[in-house]
Formats: structure tokens, C-alpha cells, sequence
């Protein structure tokens, strides 16, 4: 009877926990947003509800809570309904296998990093479930845009947490962080850390890969039919939920978790989450946006190799020398990344340039106009008979 | 059809259902009320239409009901970003008509505003642009440096946008106290804002990757479509009509017109952040060069200007924008055409957008840089 | 510079467009700023514009706009055209029927008159032949209502007295039919 009551009492104090994080995420986050990119935008941004305008978001909160909720004629109801509630299961379920301190993590699996990605995989199902869901052509092209890309770099990061797995010894995420007591793995490993955040970036739609929402482009992607609460829902928690849980994992994964100097626990992790919460702010203010074929040239070509490549030389140098393979992996990552770092740009500028060459080049047809008959008619504002007048 | 081999679709995998995508009057990035009626194939454009006239206001009729001084007010309504140019092509075909003689003062008066409008107007086609490919901060760094120039155009104009500065004749007024010290403070921060932009944004990855190649106009077609303007330009074309025509006091000013060579995004956008730097120039040098004398002729109340016809253009930001203008000795127009570049830009895009992606819709319409208000007129 | 400017004045010009299509035209001068001012039939209207355009002397390859004045008796078509090569400008006109007014299209000729002359249709309900879309393209309006021609007034505009305007012409025309106004 006492560990019944002990798993119900460990159960709901987990579960405050879990809502806490995505709410109070929720809640900083996107103001933080508007503070920072109207400081980068040479702006004030949100500073009139309270000081500084720290209670913007709580009037914010309160606006889309009480808004009417509106559900579009012709759209799928049930599923358009579910969407929300489908996405908002991502965040909540990667943060059982979380460490959070030394003594706090809610269930610690031994198949911990499966989970994640398992769990981190379902994310792309509540987009898809309400762009198609909304019966409306921006957002289907968002959700199926979502959908594409998340499947494409969904790759590139199971690879990396591959290597984390392979040098950990271990798929629990207590051990990773365990396993990183002596040195961070983004000492060890900064080329998986790089693929790791450029494809945790492209795996929460953030700019530059923001083709899901992309808001001059479809509006507001999947989210365009969205209103009141099930919009705060998908735009303030979810979203940002997902940021967090991301940066909870990749500050377990490859910045030691709730390790620290000083002090040691979730303050450090609050710490590491809002540093990878600024970057995801600060590619927000300054990037332009991918286009969708660039998206997936990016994923299949350069990512998935280049993860592929560092994943085997970690494997081989594990069972070349089990004892001390860390520095040779170092090494090895160190140059792979640097010269990545370095050659992309001359690469991609390269490329770029002879394919201008080549758009120079091309042949242009005679000017046609083709269009069919009913197409004219049935779309074209005002008088389409020629010779009627 | 035609469709650019930027993607095949000739395989027989790629025979989606055709989908027809309704972008626009209300788009985020449609510059206003363009509407375009995509027919999609996936994300690929096969065919565009574009509807038009959501701003049809009637320009060309309310000229024939209005004396030419009523006229005057409602033409910075046109192009909404670029007043002043519209009204002085309407002011250079009344006073060539009547055969006025401008006084040179205001002659540089005209330039230096137009050209403070000209920047203005850059600002925002290229924030626009920016903000169309996804980056926020531009948009707003060229807001910033926008609010000194129409600051400035407020202490010429008494306005900010709707300016109606142009008399026949002159100008309104002359220049006001303090007005040329704010003026050269800005001219010595703003090539300085200019450069900040290009660190942002012209050497990013992305940024190329989304505009090199993208849209290309060949120097033929683009004059074979009556493109004018940074368009005609970034197509390598050395067209402007401040040169070729020289009129108003630009003969006398030494600058340089920036030309593309490769006729896509990426040079129409280049052309206009060279354009910030020659406008700097030009400024520079009318304030140096600003000489004495009346800012106005004296003109009679009601004008009437003797029968004939008459075409003036000037060099407006988005190229040429012309009046055509008949006279039969009345008190207002008899007719005035107005030949609008976005309008002949817009009409390019059936032809430009098939074979493209939705993604380069925007980034094409954006780096045309049309204005609404001006091409439904 | 990528377009060499040679000079060519427009009396050359002018004699090179007689000799070009000198049998085409009804009657052709030079007006103020060296502007040519050529006097056509409708139907003679493509040939004139393929041989100046085509013409590697004159190419009058940008066309700068397409529209009409409504002169009450006749409808006068205006094409304006430049040559970027020489800074020459020359200038089309048609007089056309104002009942039925039909000109055949140069959209195949310079691609920019599509657009240019769908909104010369819309407005003066010209119509061109040969054009591959014709169809309203600015005001949407129907039945008929060409807004630009002189009989088509504003209502509010109509209602009105311009006391001290007396050279105007007046707004409608004589025997036109008063349409009734919106109270």
C-alpha cells in the first residue's frame, strides 16, 4: 500500500514538474524572444505591462485564453481538435528519462535515448494531424513541408546520438551523464554537437528552418486556422516546450547534464537551456530562411554523410583502443568539424556561382500563355468573355 | 507551358494532384493587395495568374474632374512610398506644356528630396525583400534609418509620406531652418547603416542560396517586358533616365548608375543598396552646389495649359514613371495616363514564376519591389 | 555601360522609317525633344512595329506604354516607344471608331503591351484582336462600362457644378442619355 501511494504521490509531482517546465517555458521564453530581437532589431520591444514588461506574456495569456476558439467550416473536427493535445504529448513524454539533479529524474530507463527518439519522432504527427486537419491549403502545404523535413533530420540526429551512446557505453541517460564526469562530450565530440543543434534546430522548425510556419510564405503553416487558446497552446507551449526539452537534452547529452563547477543541479541545467534558448532567438533575428529543396539537399547530403562518417571513426577508434579512445576521437572530431566549419561556405559560395552561370545560360521558350479554359473561368476576378462588350 | 528545368518533372513519380493556391489580396508578403493565383504541383508553380485591382481607385478618371492644382494633392497617393516622384513627372509635363522656366534652386530642392525619397523608398522594398526570405532585424534596421528620412522630408514637406512638395513652377517653400546640418548628419551615419546591412545579410549562405540564379530576367527580355528601374538594371541594361534624358539638374551631379550583370534576385538587390550610396552622393553635392535665388515662378491660381499633349518620366525608385498628359486649354487634364513600372513589373510574373517553388514566388515578387497602390492606380 | 549609345539623330531616324515603311504610314514629323510622331492605320499596325522594332538601325525595342485618349469623335490609340540604343523616342497613333473600336494586337511584338493593352480594353474598350487573354484587368466592372471614354462619368462627379470652370468640355455628351444618378 505504501509504494502505491509512494508511485501516485512520485507520479504527480513528476507530472507538476513536467507542466511546470513547458508552462514557465511557455511563458519566458517567448517574451524573451521579443526582448532580445527587438534589442536586435534596434527596438523596445514588449516593457509596458510591469516592470520591464515581465508580465507580457501573463496579458498575453490571458487575451488568448479568452478568446473565442474557432473551429473552420468544412474542417476535420475531431482531429483538428486532437492536434494540440497530440503535439503537446512530445514535451511532456521526453522529460521522464531527463535527468534533472543527482537524485531527480523520473524514470530512469535503460533504454533511455531510444525513448527520446522515439518520443522526439511523434512531434512531427501533431503538425501533419492539424495542417491537414484545417482544411486549408496553407497549412496542409506546412504540415506535409513538417513532415518531410522532420523524417530528413530526424536522421542526421539519431547518428549523433548514436556516437553519444557509443562513448557513454550505455543507452541510459543517467549514465551519460555519469559518463561525463571527467570531460564534457563537447570536448569529446564537437562535430555530433554541431549536427546536433543544426538538425535540433531543424527538428523544431526554428529559422532557418522554420518552412513549416514559414509566416511570409504560408501564413502561418500548419498553425494558420488556429485561434485563441489551441493557438497559445501550439505557438507558446509547444513550441517552446519543445525547445526546452531539446536543450534538456542536449545539455544532458553533451554538456554534462546538471553537472557543473561551482554548483551542481538544475541551476545549471536552467542555465544551459537558456543559453541554447538565446541562440535559438538569436538564428530567429538574423537568418534568412531555407528553401524546401535546400532543406533536404542540406539534410541528405552533407548532414547524413558527415554524421555517418564521424559515427564510424568513433565506433572504430572504441574498438581499436578501448582503453583510451577519447583523445584520437577528439582529435578527429575537432579537424572534421573545423574543416566544416571552414570549407562550407567556399563550397556552397562555389556552387552557388556556377549554377548562376548556368541560369545565365539557359534557353528561354517563346512566351506562351497557357491557360485552360475552365481555369480562366473559374478563377479569374471579373469580365473573362473577350469580345462580350 | 513553359517550365525552368530547376526541377524535373517529367518523371513519372512526380504526377501529383494539381493544386490551386489562392495567395494573396491578404498575404503577409504580397506588398499590399497583389493576388496570385498559383496552380501548384507539390510546392512547384506551374502556372500564375495574377488578379489585379483591389486598389483600383481611378486615378486616370479623377484627373479629368479635377483642376490641375487638385490633382497635384492626390498623386502622392499613387506610389505611396515614392510621392515625390510622382508628382514631379506630373509637374515636369504641366510646366513643359506651359513652358514655365524652373528656378535651378528648386530644381536642386527637387533632387534633394527625391533622392532623401528614393532612399526611403529602397528602405523598405529591400526590408520587405529581406523580411520575404525570413530574416527579421533588416526590416527593422531599415525602418530605423527610413524614420530619419521621412523626419527629414517632414521639416521639407510638412509631411511624411503624402508630401505634395511640387508646385508648377517650384517647389512649395524653401528649405527650413536647420535643415541642411540634419541632413548632412544623416548623409555622414547613413553610408555607415548601409554597410551595417550588407554585413547582415549579403554574404550570408542562405541569403545567396535563396536569391543567386533565382528569377532571371535576360537583358533582352527585360526590355522586351518594359522592365525600368533597378529590374531593367540588375539585368545588366544601363537604362536610367537621369542619365539618358538628364533632365532637372542631374547633368550637373556626378554619380554613377549600378548595374547588374546576371539579371536575378541577388543583382536587383545589389543594384539598390549601390543606389543608397550614388542617392548619398547626389545629395551631397545638390546641398554643396545649392544655389540662390526663388524656389517658385510665380504661377496663376487656375492653370491652363495651352492644347497639346505631352509625355514626361522620371526616374522613380522602381523605374520609369511617366504622364502622359493631353490638354485642350481647359482648367483640368483632359486625359493623363500614367505609366506605372510596377505595373509592367507585375505583368512579368506569368512568365518569370512557372518552374519556380512557392518559396521563390515571394522572393522574386519581392525582389520586383511593386507597389500596389501604383499599379492598380 | 552594356548598351553602346550611338548617335542617331532623329531626322536619320525619320527617314529611316520611310524607307522602312514609308508606304505603311499616313504621316510621320518630329516634335519637341526629337520625338517621332508617326500616323498609321490600324491594320498597317504590326508591320510598322516589326520592322522598327527588328530593325537593327532604329530598334525600337522597349515599348514604354499603350494607351488612348478619347476624343469624343474618334479614339485615338497612342503606342510610345523607345529606342535604348539611341535615346530616341517615337510615338503611334491610331485613330479608331469610337463605336466599335478594333486594332490588332502587338502583344506578340513587344511582350509588355499584353498587359498594356488588357488595360487599354478595360478602360476604352478597344478591342485587339490576336491578344491572348483580353479580359478585364484593373476595374472589374461589367456590362459594357469602358470607364475612361467620356461619356462614362463619375455619379458624385456628375452632380456637380464647377462654376468657374468654363473651358472645359462638358462632361457628357450632347444626346447621350442622362443616366439616372444614385441618391
Amino acid at each position: 500500500m505504501a509504494e502505491i501511494i509512494e508511485l501516485i504521490v512520485r507520479f504527480i509531482v513528476a507530472l507538476v514538474i513536467a507542466l511546470a517546465v513547458i508552462h514557465v517555458s511557455g511563458l519566458v521564453f517567448p517574451f524573451l524572444l521579443r526582448r532580445l530581437w527587438g534589442f536586435m532589431g534596434d527596438r523596445l520591444g514588449p516593457n509596458r505591462v510591469g516592470p520591464q514588461g515581465i508580465f507580457q506574456p501573463i496579458a498575453d495569456g490571458i487575451k488568448l485564453f479568452t478568446k473565442e476558439d474557432i473551429t473552420p467550416a468544412r474542417s476535420n473536427r475531431w482531429l483538428f481538435l486532437l492536434a494540440p493535445a497530440i503535439a503537446f504529448t512530445t514535451p511532456m513524454l521526453v522529460q521522464v528519462v531527463i535527468p534533472f539533479s543527482e537524485s531527480y529524474t523520473i524514470a530512469d530507463l535503460n533504454i533511455g535515448l531510444l525513448y527520446l527518439v522515439a518520443i522526439g519522432a511523434f512531434a512531427v504527427l501533431g503538425m501533419l494531424v492539424g495542417g491537414w486537419a484545417s482544411n486549408n491549403k496553407y497549412s496542409l502545404v506546412g504540415g506535409l513541408r513538417a513532415a518531410a523535413q522532420m523524417i530528413s533530420y530526424e536522421i542526421p540526429l539519431l547518428l549523433t546520438i548514436i556516437v553519444v551512446a557509443l562513448l557513454a557505453g550505455s543507452l541510459s541517460l543517467d549514465s551519460v551523464v555519469a559518463a561525463q564526469e571527467g570531460v564534457w562530450f563537447i570536448l569529446v565530440q564537437p562535430m555530433s554537437f554541431l549536427v546536433f543543434i543544426i538538425a535540433g534546430v531543424a527538428e523544431l522548425n526554428r529559422t532557418p528552418f522554420d518552412l513549416p510556419e514559414a509566416e511570409s510564405e504560408l501564413v502561418s503553416g500548419y498553425m494558420t486556422e488556429y485561434s485563441g487558446m489551441r493557438f497559445a497552446f501550439f505557438y507558446g507551449l509547444i513550441e517552446w516546450g519543445n525547445v526546452t526539452v531539446w536543450a534538456l537534452t542536449a545539455s544532458t547529452l553533451f554538456l554534462g547534464g546538471w553537472r557543473g563547477p561551482f554548483i551542481s543541479g538544475p541551476a545549471w541545467l536552467v542555465i544551459k537551456v537558456c543559453i541554447f534558448a538565446f541562440l535559438i532567438i538569436w538564428f530567429f533575428s538574423t537568418f534568412p530562411r531555407l528553401q524546401v529543396d535546400q532543406l533536404m539537399t542540406f539534410a541528405w547530403k552533407i548532414l547524413i554523410p558527415l554524421s555517418l562518417v564521424n559515427l564510424t571513426v568513433t565506433a572504430f577508434f572504441i574498438v581499436l583502443m578501448p582503453d583510451n579512445y577519447l583523445w584520437p576521437i577528439a582529435i578527429f572530431s575537432w579537424v572534421i568539424m573545423i574543416a566544416f566549419v571552414l570549407l562550407m561556405p567556399i563550397v556552397v559560395k562555389r556552387l552557388l556561382l556556377k549554377k548562376r552561370l548556368y541560369t545565365r545560360l539557359t534557353d528561354y521558350g517563346p512566351w506562351v500563355i497557357s491557360r485552360t479554359a475552365s481555369m480562366r473561368s473559374q478563377y479569374y476576378r471579373g469580365n473573362s468573355k473577350q469580345t462580350s462588350d | 507551358m513553359t517550365v525552368r528545368p530547376r526541377i524535373k518533372t517529367d518523371r513519372p513519380y512526380f504526377h501529383l494532384e494539381e493544386m490551386v493556391l489562392n495567395m494573396g489580396p491578404q498575404h503577409p508578403s504580397m506588398h499590399g493587395v497583389l493576388r496570385l493565383v498559383l496552380r501548384l504541383n507539390g510546392e512547384l508553380v506551374i502556372d500564375v495568374d495574377p488578379a489585379l485591382g483591389y486598389l483600383h481607385r481611378g486615378f486616370e478618371k479623377l484627373a479629368e474632374n479635377r483642376t490641375y492644382y487638385q490633382y497635384l494633392s492626390m498623386l502622392s497617393r499613387c506610389d505611396y512610398l515614392s510621392g515625390i516622384f510622382m508628382e514631379w513627372a506630373y509637374v515636369r509635363a504641366v510646366e513643359d506644356l506651359m513652358e514655365i522656366e524652373v528656378p535651378e534652386r528648386a530644381e536642386y530642392l527637387r533632387v534633394i528630396a527625391g533622392e532623401l525619397n528614393r532612399i526611403a523608398s529602397h528602405q523598405i522594398s529591400i526590408g520587405d525583400f529581406l523580411l520575404n526570405l525570413g530574416t527579421w532585424t533588416p526590416f527593422f534596421w531599415t525602418f530605423r534609418d527610413r524614420e530619419d528620412i521621412l523626419d527629414l522630408l517632414e521639416m521639407l514637406t510638412g509631411q511624411r509620406m503624402m508630401y505634395n512638395y511640387m508646385r508648377v513652377g517650384g517647389v512649395k517653400e524653401d528649405l527650413p531652418d536647420g535643415f541642411e546640418s540634419a541632413c548632412r548628419s544623416f548623409l555622414r551615419t547613413f553610408p555607415k547603416m548601409v554597410d551595417q546591412y550588407e554585413q547582415l545579410v549579403t554574404d550570408n549562405e542562405i541569403f545567396l542560396t535563396r536569391t543567386l540564379g533565382i528569377g532571371v530576367y535576360e537583358p533582352d527580355e527585360a526590355v522586351d517586358y518594359g522592365l525600368t528601374g533597378p529590374n531593367l538594371r540588375g539585368s545588366g541594361v544601363a537604362w536610367d533616365l537621369r542619365k539618358a534624358e538628364g533632365y532637372s539638374v542631374y547633368p550637373k551631379l556626378d554619380f554613377e548608375v549600378p548595374v547588374g550583370r546576371h539579371g536575378d534576385c541577388y543583382d536587383r538587390y545589389k543594384c539598390r543598396i549601390e543606389e543608397f550610396r550614388q542617392s548619398v552622393r547626389i545629395i551631397e553635392q545638390a546641398l554643396d552646389g545649392l544655389p540662390g535665388g526663388p524656389v517658385n515662378v510665380k504661377t496663376p491660381p487656375m492653370l491652363r495649359p495651352p492644347a497639346g499633349e505631352i509625355y514626361r518620366a522620371v526616374e522613380s525608385p522602381r523605374g520609369e514613371w511617366g504622364n502622359y498628359l493631353v490638354s485642350n486649354g481647359g482648367l483640368r487634364p483632359y486625359r493623363l495616363k500614367l505609366r506605372d513600372p510596377s505595373y509592367v513589373a507585375i505583368s512579368t510574373l506569368p512568365r518569370i514564376l512557372p518552374g519556380n517553388n512557392i518559396a521563390d514566388v515571394i522572393a522574386i515578387a519581392g525582389s520586383l519591389d511593386p507597389i500596389m497602390g501604383a499599379v492598380d492606380r | 555601360m552594356a548598351v553602346a549609345r550611338e548617335e542617331l539623330t532623329a531626322e536619320a531616324a525619320l527617314e529611316r522609317v520611310e524607307e522602312l515603311a514609308g508606304e505603311h504610314i499616313e504621316s510621320i514629323a518630329i516634335e519637341e525633344g526629337g520625338r517621332l510622331l508617326i500616323r498609321l492605320a490600324g491594320k498597317e499596325l504590326p508591320i510598322v512595329c516589326r520592322a522598327i522594332r527588328d530593325d537593327a538601325e532604329l530598334s525600337f525595342k522597349y515599348l514604354v506604354y499603350v494607351t488612348a485618349t478619347d476624343f469624343e469623335d474618334r479614339i485615338e490609340a497612342v503606342y510610345f516607344l523607345r529606342s535604348i540604343n539611341h535615346q530616341l523616342t517615337a510615338d503611334l497613333r491610331v485613330d479608331l471608331d469610337r463605336e466599335r473600336p478594333t486594332l490588332p494586337s502587338v502583344s506578340s511584338i513587344w511582350r509588355t503591351a499584353c498587359w498594356h493593352e488588357r488595360e487599354t480594353y478595360d478602360f476604352f474598350g478597344i478591342i485587339y484582336t490576336g491578344h491572348p487573354e483580353l479580359n478585364r484587368i484593373l476595374t472589374g466592372v461589367k456590362g459594357g462600362v469602358h470607364p475612361l471614354r467620356k461619356d462614362e462619368q463619375p455619379h458624385r462627379v456628375r452632380r456637380q457644378e464647377w462654376k468657374w470652370d468654363k473651358a472645359s468640355p462638358p462632361l457628357r455628351l450632347p444626346g447621350e442619355p442622362d443616366r439616372k444618378t444614385r441618391s
